[in-house]
């Protein structure tokens, strides 16, 4: 989800519109990767460095408490570090998920979790907050799709509103 | 050692999981102790699995060994008879220092394998040959011969093999992956039960040395498939019998005699009899070997007179060069997808079923998420034509979701 948006624009942008700060662990925070730009023709890799957001209020980056571990070792048979680590964090702080991927939200629901918010829908009520012209949201969609190669499932409740406004003008 | 215990590595998954990536990490247990703040026997404890391991040791453990916390839960013990069958290997070959990385590295890989399979309720793919005992046969002649059985047995004919790869992993059975060597190393082999032969072939070298090579690592697989092998690039004059062996094996395999010959006679007529250095880079590019390979095996099959390679070499010919004049270049692209087939298409699976998380695509794909995502996107779609004859993507991910 934190790719998906640092793909999309400024994580503090969303942030700020949505009066969020978005809380990542450490373990997911590793694991972000690189976006691929386009330079000249080349693919070319941007880190996509969550630690610069983490000394303002837009993110913050937790680790677990001992108390917490067990539930992490036990969900780490399933799923990944990073996805164990925040499934374990929601459940014992209450803090709201975020996630498009399918076994994540399975397991979420497993666990009697809220539903998580996914990717289409937070950029949604950033755009109609932002109220961003429909220029603008094509730009940001396209900026996803390509910079961190996501489509949304087939089964988004907003893929209506990805596809209206990511089309050809 | 039989295999079985070797795979098993000894103890319950946790402790064997432990012990074995300490060992990669190259820590001792006192090492390993002292980091954690434990005596050693406690750790000793842990890996033998007569003492529970605390979730903050675990956590700890896993930051000390590099390793993330879910590989060391696997409910399976870790595919160590790979370092054990390199490790008397290594002990003889020279210049193989940055080797037992590169064994680690096989090692987890195969690991990546066994857990996909094991997700995928799935066994390993491949038909294996039986072992073919050539002891007291002359090395070329043995290799002609088990080259011609081979490809009878797969139905190749006599023609150049277009997709060598595809064909060894699923008509052969074998685990090839393509990693970064050093230069001198060729390829490495290894057979283990649980998951069959495993190759690794150097993405440093081009793609036809690495068809060589793979066609060298077949033949110790199908005549000594309990040897592990470390093939490094020679130019000795001699080498041992079983490298000769290997090595005519792979030149008959990948240009069988008697196709090479139609080919090359269909070539010559078509030049007013003779034969140059083009129609060279031409057959070579036929058969998807160097034309240093090509030009060699042409020398002993006496369709050109010996020495020419080295008169080629001596008048500066430039193999690379020339082949790249008249577009024949082959694809790098495709093959360095450094995953077998088979891997890619289990992981790929598991998650179009919502069996495996983006994260654990990407841990297996060997990539980042982002990476994951365009292999993913990659895998699941095919190029064709529309009815009324447009290009079109068909999204194959749709109709798996």
């Amino acid at each position: 989800m934190a790719i998906n948006l640092a793909a999309a624009t400024s994580l503090d942008q969303i942030a700020d519109a949505l009066h969020v700060t978005f809380v990542i662990v450490s373990q997911a925070a590793l694991k972000a990767g690189y976006l691929r730009d386009v330079v000249k023709g080349a693919v070319v890799l941007t880190l996509i460095n969550l630690g610069q957001f983490a000394s303002s209020e837009t993110l913050e980056i937790r680790e677990l408490a001992a108390t917490e571990l067990p539930l992490y070792l036990e969900l780490a048979l399933i799923v990944d570090d990073g996805e164990a680590a925040t499934i374990a964090l929601a459940i014992h702080q209450g803090v709201d998920l975020a996630t498009d991927d399918r076994r994540a939200r399975r397991l979420c629901a497993e666990r009697r979790l809220v539903e998580p918010a996914r990717t289409v829908a937070l950029l949604r009520a950033y755009a109609e907050t932002a109220q961003l012209p429909d220029g603008e949201i094509r730009k940001m969609l396209i900026r996803v799709r390509d910079r961190a190669s996501f489509l949304p499932a087939r089964s988004d409740p907003d893929m209506k509103w990805w596809n209206d406004h990511i089309r050809d003008a | 050692m039989r295999d079985e215990e070797l795979d098993a590595g000894g103890g319950p998954p946790l402790g064997s999981r432990l012990r074995a990536a300490r060992e990669a990490r190259g820590l001792t247990q006192a090492q390993a102790a002292a980091e954690l703040h434990v005596s050693r026997p406690l750790l000793i404890a842990m890996e033998k699995g007569s003492r529970e391991v605390q979730p903050a040791e675990l956590v700890s453990l896993a930051k000390l060994y590099d390793r993330p916390v879910s590989e060391l839960l696997r409910p399976t013990p870790p595919p160590v008879a790979i370092g054990a069958r390199f490790r008397a290997v290594l002990a003889s070959t020279p210049e193989t220092d940055d080797l037992p990385q590169l064994i680690t590295r096989l090692e987890e890989l195969a690991d990546n394998y066994l857990d996909l399979l094991r997700r995928a309720g799935a066994g390993p793919p491949g038909q294996y040959p039986p072992v073919r005992r050539i002891e007291h046969l002359e090395p070329s002649q043995a290799a002609e011969d088990l080259a011609t059985e081979e490809r009878n047995r797969m139905g190749i004919g006599d023609g150049p093999i277009q997709l060598l790869r595809e064909v060894l992993e699923v008509d052969a059975g074998l685990r090839i992956f393509i990693e970064p060597l050093p230069s001198r190393v060729a390829g490495l082999f290894v057979y283990v039960e649980s998951l069959g032969g495993c190759v690794a072939l150097n993405a440093r070298h081009p793609a036809e040395r690495r068809r060589w090579t793979l066609a060298h690592e077949y033949a110790h697989f199908l005549v000594s498939r309990e040897r592990a092998e470390v093939t490094l690039v020679t130019h000795r004059r001699q080498p041992p019998g079983t490298e000769r062996f290997a090595d005519a094996f792979a030149a008959n395999f990948l240009m069988p005699r008697t196709g090479l010959l139609r080919r090359f006679n269909e070539l010559k007529r078509s030049r007013g009899g003779q034969i140059t250095a083009a129609a060279l880079v031409q057959l070579a590019h036929t058969y998807q070997v160097s034309v240093q390979t090509l030009t060699l095996r042409l020398e002993d099959l006496r369709l050109v007179r010996p020495g020419t390679w080295d008169r080629l070499r001596d008048n500066n010919f430039q193999p690379r060069a020339a082949a790249q004049l008249p577009g024949l270049e082959t694809d790098d692209e495709q093959a360095a997808d450094s995953l077998p087939f088979h891997y890619r298409i289990l992981a790929t699976q598991l998650y179009a079923d919502g069996e495996i998380t983006e994260a654990q695509l990407a841990r297996y794909l060997s990539t980042d998420i982002v990476g994951a995502r365009r292999i993913y996107q990659r895998m699941t779609e095919t190029r064709d034509v529309s009815d009324d004859g447009a290009s079109q993507i068909v999204d194959l991910a749709e109709a798996l979701g």
